[in-house]
């Protein structure tokens, strides 16, 4: 149940919606597996970086390989078509990433009167924003018999299943993740912070110790509290905070038995603490990096 | 003990620089010379340094400082790939007192400049330069 900001920059060819820009964040333990990055603007939450697509219901995978400057998608077959990019705006399918978009007319006989295209079989289209389906065209000898129109068309689909960030769940990227389609669990980034009515922030910590968590001031030593139990200032005594409900902490102290002349209680307030929001918080972790080796 | 580094072949003269390429002899200076100065040997594969002999340093992720330049961490360690990906990161064995000497302990280590899709095999000897990265909570379960 943690995430790592990945110290790397990793080289890739452009993906397409995706910008993992220097780093992305990884998941460990409950998210593993998992990555956490920019993806058309929005901080998202997904097990691929890149989105994988279904061409006529047979789904695509990324292949990290440039072509035209960007990662191509390729049928689970090696030998099957692929979807690869033209430039930004205009993407194909043949079997071939990077070539084999040949085109033209060509009339049956001198009369000019039917004619058909020919060339390479390829497919031309708009590649679809996530969870949307675009349509490419039949191009080359698979365009047809019908001057400037397409005899065929296929479906290509962004299949990708993202949880995106919640707005006012967290400090970016921290934050609540729920899935845009389908019915999933929710994901969290970050630790949960917590706040009293006097705006003191009680954020929780990475670790456990001793099988229990701290919440900045607040921590467990037989039973929750803030302060010290005995204290001659007093203390508070509550129970552990949760992002679901607010908690109390009750303000205690002892009076001492006889009551000495002039004596005063000490001075607090019961608090009510409650769940702020999600913070990346400022814990970090020895990691290793090296460059990128090449073996002869 | 390293093998004492051979001396670079001569830069072919101006006078017949093809023929000089050419030659085998050249070719085995060189190539003698590379396999001298490379910092590790891995049981099949070789790692080479960049030309200045060194590795280059990262600032770290989120730093300004300018005196993070020179990557931030402690130490540079032999370390060697026991498992992991690119895209998940790798795990490795390090060995803090030298290649020969006993390994001092294991860890995560990330691999910069790698295509997303390619990896490391388990085995390779990499430089590991320690630093600190930013971690978080996540998904309860």
């Amino acid at each position: 149940m943690s995430w790592r900001q990945v110290t790397t920059s990793f080289r890739t060819p452009l993906i397409p919606f995706a910008d993992i820009g220097l780093y992305v964040w990884r998941g460990y333990d409950a998210d593993d597996g998992w990555f956490l990055f920019i993806d058309d603007g929005t901080w998202t939450m997904s097990p691929y970086i890149a989105s994988s697509y279904t061409v006529n219901g047979r789904g695509f995978g990324p292949v990290y390989l440039p072509v035209n400057g960007y990662i191509y998608y390729s049928d689970s077959v090696a030998s099957g078509n692929k979807l690869w990019a033209v430039n930004t705006y205009s993407w194909i399918v043949n079997t071939t990433p990077g070539y084999g978009t040949q085109e033209y007319w060509e009339w049956d006989d001198e009369t000019e009167t039917t004619g058909s295209y020919k060339g390479d079989a390829w497919y031309s289209g708009s590649l679809p924003v996530l969870n949307t389906t675009t349509t490419f065209s039949a191009r080359g000898s698979l365009r047809g018999t019908v001057q400037n129109a397409y005899a065929s068309t296929i479906e290509v689909k962004n299949e990708r299943i993202v949880w995106e960030r919640q707005a006012d769940t967290g400090l970016a990227p921290a934050g609540l993740y729920s899935a845009i389609s389908g019915n999933y669990d929710d994901r969290i980034v970050g630790l949960p912070d917590f706040t009293d009515q006097n705006s003191k922030h009680y954020p929780q910590s990475l670790e456990k110790k001793d099988d229990q968590y701290s919440y900045g001031s607040i921590h467990y030593d037989t039973k929750w509290i803030i302060g010290t139990i005995n204290s001659t200032s007093g203390w508070h005594e509550g129970s552990e905070p949760n992002v679901d409900n607010s908690v109390t902490f009750t303000f205690k102290y002892n009076t001492p038995d006889p009551v000495p002349d002039g004596w005063q209680p000490p001075a607090g307030s019961n608090l009510t603490i409650t769940f702020d929001q999600y913070i990346i918080g400022s814990n970090t972790v020895e990691s290793l990096i090296c460059e990128a080796p090449i073996w002869l | 003990m390293r093998k004492p580094i051979p001396k670079l072949p001569k830069k072919p003269t101006a006078g017949n620089p093809v023929d000089t390429i050419l030659s085998s002899s050249w070719w085995t200076r060189l190539w003698n010379y590379l396999l001298a100065i490379q910092p590790l040997y891995p049981d099949n594969l070789t790692i080479i340094r960049n030309m200045n002999g060194t590795i280059s340093a990262r600032r770290p992720t989120g730093s300004s400082a300018s005196s993070d330049t020179t990557g931030g961490g402690t130490g540079s360690y032999p370390c060697q790939i026991t498992g992991g990906s690119t895209a998940t990161g790798y795990t490795c064995n390090i060995y803090a007192d030298g290649k020969n000497q006993p390994s001092t302990g294991s860890g995560t280590i990330e691999v910069l400049e790698m295509m997303w899709g390619d990896n490391i095999p388990i085995g390779t000897w990499v430089v590991g330069h320690s630093t600190t990265v930013i971690v978080t909570g996540g998904t309860t379960t």
